[in-house]
């Protein structure tokens, strides 16, 4: 510990404090202390895994060869699942935007902002699988449920993304106009709507595909799509049929990302003269 | 740094205005504080309808305060600010002055992922009603008087051009273009030119000039170049500390006085 302190020191630069050394230590024994306790309450024992490897294999053997009989049924199931993700990720979107816009501080008062920023964590602390459960009850069985709790879940996190986004923006020509006499109207409409456009379309896509894999799995609460089947067959214990809409869901994923990627790039290309990083 | 001492190369009282009144811009013994600590300090000067004043003075003087107050974006804690007949202490139709006073910022307050017709046409917002303006209907002659001031600008081959594809002149020449739309009777410019170069500068100042006599528009503009604010102002004002320094004429901000004001010569 002395040689690099020493070494600084002849640099001309500050010594490392010790108080602060000390404090990192204390964090990351902390930190150690927590995951020992983490996996010594969650049963996560190496061995335990390494002597059930061999399950693995039978499980593999009992997945494989997938039933082609279900594909037409799977991509079904996919298509309905993916209006779902489309639908609530849609709905999500459009009630997002006025509540982001109410919830940044750049555009209206405290006492505006704060109980949308309420509502907006309200709704963003439940899991959409919950919220399935939770319409599943309040509409019935099937994928509109699902919607619902799709553009729930989707509301809650754009909402906060959005205003983000919006408060992160340069102030430069929200001033300008605001100083030549514009509205508050006028200014969103001109100014913050056209600057966090990209942004928006970005977390849309990026809520979507999100939506895409949590939609996969609402069916296990009876809230429409694949994963109605997954569920029914993996009860069953036919597993080599599960694969098949497994292969489906990943064929979907991957295409889907693949097409978001690109929607992406081509959108700020357009709006900004800038490619995103990858 | 209030408290500098700088004898003042004349003061208002000395320095007779180069035209009568109407006055466009008024201030007296302006005081504007943030946050409790006061940027402005007691500062009074005018600007005659129709002149270019220009505020002089190093970084950190209080000078985009002091400009900021002259549309109400900041209200002075103390002293009287009137801006084309209108009281900014007492008055609350802020909104309706604003749209008389042309704005550009620093860094010029352009949406980038616009074009420059786009915005240009945001001139007209503050004399449109909130629905036809939500729903972008200008009327063909607001888009016809938008694309009009960007071929006064010289901008006329790149009207439908992204401002992200411009230059920084280009940007600047947008900047202008929107304020003319407006048609202000006074436009307010800050250190709008300080990122160009020595011939740029000129040229966005030659043509803002020629502009201001057209429109018989009152032009106050905040410059860091002396030599700037000697060949545009009628009337320069410089600031350092929060305080009013000096008022002065063009022809007499010699190199002896700029020295005496700033110690190297330059505003900067």
């Amino acid at each position: 510990m002395a040689a690099p302190a020493a070494a600084a020191a002849v640099n001309g630069e500050p010594a490392p404090g010790l108080g602060r050394g000390l404090r990192n230590n204390l964090l990351l024994s902390l930190l150690l202390v927590l995951l020992l306790v983490s996996a010594w309450n969650t049963g996560s024992d190496p061995l335990r895994l390494a002597r059930g490897l061999p399950n693995l294999w039978v499980l593999a053997g009992e997945m494989l060869p997938p039933d082609p009989a279900l594909l037409g049924t799977a991509l079904a199931a996919m298509a309905e699942t993916l209006q779902i993700a489309l639908l609530g990720t849609f709905l999500g979107l459009l009630l997002s935007l006025p509540l982001a816009l109410l919830a940044s501080r750049n555009l209206y008062p405290r006492w505006v902002v704060v109980p949308v920023r309420g509502l907006l964590a309200l709704v963003r602390t439940v899991p959409s699988l919950l919220w399935a459960v939770f319409f599943v009850i309040v509409v019935g069985l099937g994928p509109f449920p699902g919607v619902l709790a799709t553009a729930l879940y989707s509301l809650g996190y754009l909402g906060k993304l959005h205003y983000e986004a919006i408060e992160a923006m340069e102030p430069s020509a929200h001033e300008a106009l605001a100083a030549m006499g514009a509205t508050r109207l006028q200014v969103i409409r001109y100014v913050v709507l056209p600057q966090v456009a990209p942004h928006l379309v970005s977390q849309a896509l990026f809520m979507f595909e999100y939506n895409v894999r949590a939609s996969a799995i609402l069916g296990f609460v009876g809230a429409g799509g694949i994963g109605f089947y997954i569920m029914g067959y993996l009860g069953q214990l036919q597993y080599n049929r599960v694969l098949t809409f497994l292969l489906v869901v990943l064929a979907a994923v991957l295409l889907i990302d693949w097409a978001s990627l690109r929607i992406r790039d081509r959108f700020t290309l357009a709006s900004t003269g800038s490619r995103q990083r990858r | 740094m209030a408290s500098e001492s700088i004898t003042p190369v004349a003061s208002p009282a000395s320095c007779p205005t180069p035209l009568g009144p109407p006055v466009a811009v008024r201030l007296e013994d302006a005081w504007v504080s943030y946050d409790g600590t006061p940027v402005v300090q007691g500062v009074s000067l005018r600007a005659p309808r129709g002149t270019s004043l220009v505020i002089l003075g190093p970084s950190g003087a209080g000078k985009t305060t002091l400009l900021k107050t002259m549309n109400g974006i900041l209200r002075p804690t103390r002293g009287r600010v009137e801006v084309l007949g209108v009281d900014l202490s007492s008055s609350r139709d802020l909104r309706g002055l604003r749209s008389r006073i042309g704005y550009i910022p620093q860094d010029l307050g352009l949406v980038d992922s616009l074009t420059s017709l786009e915005n240009a046409l945001m001139g007209h917002l503050p004399r449109m009603g909130v629905v036809p303006s939500l729903l972008r209907r200008f009327a063909p002659v607001e888009v016809a008087a938008a694309e009009d001031a960007l071929h006064r600008v010289g901008l006329g081959e790149r009207v439908h051009r992204r401002v992200h594809q411009l230059s920084g002149g280009e940007r600047q020449r947008v900047a202008i273009a929107r304020a003319l739309v407006q048609r202000p009777e006074l436009l307010l410019a800050d250190e709008f030119v300080s990122d160009l170069d020595y011939v740029q500068a000129r040229e966005v100042m030659d043509l803002v000039t020629r502009l201001r006599r057209e429109m018989q528009m009152t032009l106050v503009t905040i410059q860091h170049e002396v030599d700037i604010a000697r060949d545009y102002g009628d009337l320069v004002v410089v600031i350092k500390g929060g305080r009013k320094v000096a008022e002065v004429y063009p022809r007499d901000l010699d190199p002896g006085v700029v020295t005496r004001l700033f110690g190297n010569g330059n505003g900067r």
